[in-house]
């Protein structure tokens, strides 16, 4: 898989880079302190045109490409990690309507999503199905022209603040979740919704992780995606794309640990020397750095395989957000390393960086769940049929 | 009505910097950026614009190829089109050899107002607008914190050390903006993606009917001597002492160089 | 091409501006090294009476070029004409508004080199050499008219470069500049407004006191003022105080403010970055006090105060008023 780094894609870095250093990096702190989401950073971004980039110009959009869309959560996350959730999610959670929704549906929804007045959430984890997709057990059940939905959700990123959700619910509970699951679009203000709390969390703080209520909620035909029974499919296809920008989140959150290491040691003396100049040192700044360098190129080139449409497409998503996703967890440890103490205390960005790091290991699809799904893929590549349990499938926490 | 801003690719404040071996700004040397002070002239630009008191703005720079970058940049904030002036003659120019070449291109391009911010980062002589005003025989409004155009007038607020004065000029003018116009605005991802599609348009002296020669070779000052400023003694701290011991030892310091 | 030595001679309120001064003494301390004689532009109100006293700070002749309160740019025309006429070996200006308008005219209409702003100026050759901080200070330049440059040079002079001498005795020789109209004429004042008492200009302040983000509100800038006034100083601000409205905009210092060249420069919960660091860097003294040991102001300070200025700055106050009440 090869790919080319643009002028425009270089551009586009340089701007969302001044914009996250001089807006959204003098608010990462606070932001984890206070744990309140960061509106004005979310008008910021949609001002800017940078909440629609999954989404088709004719909607709106701005229509990237992946490899864009990837710079574009980078450079945020190298800021903050938290406001770098805001365009992953309004991604993340239209994906099922960009891939499965109908013309009405996208025509319905997507301008307001591009120009980012409303936000989206993705609806899929429950509180006993997480990796394990297939056993989730929210009900929608058929009446006249529309659906009830009653259940509820857990580990919803922003699923509190959502204007519209993108949710998954079994329209035949007993064909079992592979088969008899359907994906919805809810509107947050419909009557027997609820975001009855959010999580206490080790980071992203900023981000509201919520549990969700659905209590006889009605939802017209017209808002369910796809067909019935298509649910499943719809919502692997998707993390199949959307783990990219976790990805990318994590290659951030790893640069932005490494840039402000770097800069520590070249300013902190002891023994009469700066830090840097201890070879110890050095020796882990430049692991951390290659490390990071090798996620970076690999999400890259898994964007380039979305956008070619390849055939093993999850091998490559889940390649890279797994050695993102470690990478970002290991950089981030060693930052706080090399900081001593300094780095133990929240005045100074690297423990924040660390706490946020963690749950690149965990959301859309554990590290483990990666595993699972790149090994089918090199048992398919090498013709070797895998032995694989029926309900085994890449799941997801979100 | 019309408006050209002026803007100039300098190095970017936190880069490091150095003069070529043959004593001229080593442009390629660190990140480049719009002049800080000319982004405020391009917002007060396209401020007039979004008021409906403009249609177009335009983009005017002089300086080697990679300045078109700045205008680009320019263009995605806003505007319709820019202009670069770029000619191997122009290398090291200086203050005057700018402002005639600037000069000759706003002639071309005759807008209603000539806009500037007022100096730039990199030599800070802030010479170029009213040499510009003096080329072209225009009046000059300069160090405005407000333009405001009305009818065939322009008129600027400009503050002193006691409060501010009006001054009104008829165009067409030439004027130069300081950073109370408002905070300029970062490039919307559409207005990047829409400035690829807006034009620029490279002219060479030739184009402006100049030559080397009627630019005097483009400079008429040369650099005799670079050199790093004069090393500073090692900052003196007082710390981890009382309020009053450090106020005796802050007294006798400036006394000790007669400040006191 | 003469040897003399012309310079920006504001006048304003029927005084010479504190730059005319300066430029005085300088032009004369030039003049003594080219072989020429000071002589002043004189304009502004009360120029036309004034003129002759430049004579005691170190001018030999004064040509008047109008006493109208109108921008400094407007007298181009005639400051031109005095300059073609004159044939100098150099024209000094003030690094001010006004003074860059004019000198920026001159340059403009004449095809003049241009330097500056200088922090020193020689004579080498029969040459102006003027020396300036480039690139916000980083590198100093050492520069010179090209050969076969038009003469005169014009440069830039910023304030406290040069001191006032002691006014000695002695009346500068006055003449009329011949009136000469140019498109500059066009551009009038309509409206004046006083909004505050005019305050020390921060340009020409010796001693600044300078309060930064860590003076925290607009009451902390009042010990401030009050150790600007026991120094006899004015006080001045970084950026963040001013976008803050603590202080009002006049007082900014730095890369979109003011440059300043003070003998003494105190900056107080100021931390001392670039964009700031670049309107005061030429200040002789620099002492800060932050409680930011790590603070960037304390890398290229005289005297850097670990300390709560809240703490000091009252004290320091008191202390001085002593010292210099014995």
């Amino acid at each position: 898989m090869t790919y080319r780094l643009t002028p425009e894609h270089e551009e586009l870095r340089a701007v969302v880079r001044e914009l996250a250093e001089e807006r959204i990096a003098p608010r990462a702190a606070q932001i984890d302190e206070s744990r309140e989401f960061p509106w004005d950073l979310k008008e910021l971004l949609a001002k800017q045109d940078l909440l629609g980039a999954g989404l088709p110009e004719q909607y709106g959009g701005t229509g990237l490409d992946g490899i864009s869309q990837a710079i574009l959560v980078e450079e945020i996350a190298r800021a903050d990690a938290t406001t770098s959730l805001i365009p992953m999610v309004q991604n993340l959670g239209a994906l099922p309507i960009v891939l499965a929704g109908n013309e009405d549906q996208k025509e319905r929804y997507f301008p307001r999503l591009a120009s980012g007045e409303w936000l989206i959430a993705f609806g899929l984890t429950e509180a006993a199905a997480g990796s394990d997709v297939a056993s989730n057990r929210m009900r929608a059940r058929l009446e006249g022209d529309c659906y009830r939905l009653t259940g509820s959700k857990r580990f919803i990123t922003h699923g509190s603040i959502a204007n519209v959700l993108t949710v998954f619910a079994l329209t035949d509970p007993d064909a079992g979740g592979r088969k008899g699951m359907s994906a919805f679009i809810v509107e947050a203000d419909t009557p027997g919704f609820s975001a009855p709390r959010v999580e206490h969390k080790m980071g992203i703080r900023g981000s509201p992780t919520a549990e969700l209520n659905f209590d006889e909620v009605q939802v017209p035909i017209a808002n369910r995606i796809g067909e019935e029974g298509q649910g499943f499919k719809i919502a692997m296809a998707t993390l199949d794309q959307s783990r990219l920008g976790v990805a990318a989140q994590a290659v951030g959150i790893a640069q932005g640990a490494l840039d402000a290491a770097v800069a520590y040691a070249a300013d902190r003396q002891q023994f009469g020397q700066r830090v840097v100049d201890f070879e110890g040192i050095q020796f882990m700044l430049a692991d951390m750095a290659s490390r990071t360098e090798a996620a970076r190129q690999l999400t890259y080139a898994a964007c380039a395989a979305v956008d070619a449409k390849v055939a093993d497409l999850p091998y490559w998503t889940s390649a890279a957000k797994l050695i993102a996703g470690d990478t970002a967890m290991a950089v981030t440890t060693d930052a706080v390393q090399v900081l001593g103490g300094y780095g133990y205390i929240s005045e100074y960005p690297v423990e924040r960086m660390m706490r946020d790091a963690k749950i690149t290991q965990l959301y859309e699809g554990t590290q483990q769940i990666q595993r699972v799904v790149i090994a089918r893929q090199l048992l398919l590549r090498a013709g070797i049929g895998s032995r694989s349990k029926a309900s085994a499938g890449p799941g997801a926490g979100s | 009505m019309k408006i050209v801003v002026c803007i100039k690719q300098v190095p970017a404040t936190a880069a490091e910097k150095r003069y070529t071996s043959d004593l001229r700004l080593d442009r390629s040397a660190s990140e480049n950026v719009i002049n800080p002070l000319d982004e405020y002239a391009v917002e007060q630009a396209l401020r007039l614009q979004e008021s409906g008191a403009v249609e177009n703005v335009s983009y005017l720079s002089m300086g080697p190829a990679q300045a078109g970058e700045a205008l680009r940049r320019a263009m995605a904030m806003g505007g319709d089109d820019a202009f670069l002036v770029t000619d191997d003659a122009l290398a090291g120019a200086d203050e005057w050899a700018t402002a005639r070449v600037l000069a000759a291109a706003l002639d071309k391009l005759a807008p209603d107002v000539s806009l500037m911010g007022m100096a730039s980062d990199d030599a800070r002589g802030s010479l170029v607008p009213g040499a510009v005003a003096a080329i072209r025989g225009l009046p000059l409004l300069s160090y405005a914190s407000e333009l405001r155009l009305e009818g065939n007038t322009a008129r600027i607020r400009r503050l002193n050390a006691s409060g501010f004065d009006i001054i009104e000029a008829p165009l067409p003018v030439v004027a130069s903006v300081t950073d109370q116009v408002g905070e300029p605005r970062y490039a919307s991802l559409k207005g990047i993606m829409a400035a690829r599609r807006k034009t620029l348009e490279t002219w060479s002296l030739a184009d402006l009917g100049l030559s080397a020669a009627g630019v005097q070779g483009g400079a008429l000052t040369r650099v005799v001597e670079a050199r790093a400023p004069e090393a500073k003694p090692p900052t003196e701290r007082i710390e981890n002492v009382g309020a009053d011991e450090a106020v005796t030892k802050i007294a006798d310091w400036l006394a000790a160089r007669k400040l006191i | 091409m003469g040897s003399d030595v012309f310079f920006l001679a504001e006048f304003s309120d029927g005084a010479p501006a504190r730059s005319a001064l300066e430029l005085a003494a300088g032009a004369a301390r030039i003049a003594g090294e080219s072989g020429g004689a000071a002589v002043a532009l004189a304009y502004g109100p009360g120029a036309a009476k004034g003129a002759a006293g430049l004579g005691a700070h170190g001018a030999k002749r004064a040509i008047v070029l109008g006493d109208d309160p109108a921008p400094a740019i407007t007298y181009s025309g005639s400051a031109a004409a005095a300059v073609k006429a004159g044939e100098p070996l150099v024209v000094l200006a003030p690094a001010t508004p006004n003074g860059r308008d004019l000198a920026a005219a001159l340059v403009g209409l004449l095809g003049l080199p241009a330097f500056g702003p200088a922090r020193a100026i020689s004579v080498a050759g029969g040459r102006i050499r003027s020396e300036q901080g480039t690139l916000q200070g980083t590198v100093i330049t050492l520069s010179e008219p090209a050969d076969g440059a038009p003469s005169p040079a014009v440069v830039l002079v910023l304030a406290n470069t040069f001191a006032p001498t002691e006014p000695g005795g002695g009346q500068a020789e006055v003449s009329q500049a011949e009136a000469a109209q140019t498109p500059f004429g066009a551009a009038m004042i309509v409206e004046s407004h006083a909004e505050q008492a005019a305050a020390v200009n921060l340009e020409e302040a010796t001693m600044i006191v300078a309060g930064g983000r860590g003076v925290g509100s607009e009451d902390g800038f009042a010990i401030l003022r009050d150790l600007a006034a026991a120094l006899g100083g004015a006080v001045g601000a970084s950026r963040a105080a001013a976008d803050a409205g603590w202080v009002p905009y006049q007082l900014q210092i730095g890369q979109t403010g003011k440059v300043v060249k003070p003998a003494l420069y105190l900056g107080v919960g100021i931390s001392g970055a670039i964009q700031h660091r670049v309107g005061m860097q030429s200040a002789e003294n620099v002492v800060a006090i932050n409680k930011d040991p790590d603070a960037p102001i304390g890398e290229f300070a005289d005297l850097f105060v670990v300390a709560d200025l809240f703490a000091i700055v009252p004290k320091l106050t008191e202390e001085i008023r002593r010292r210099k009440g014995n």
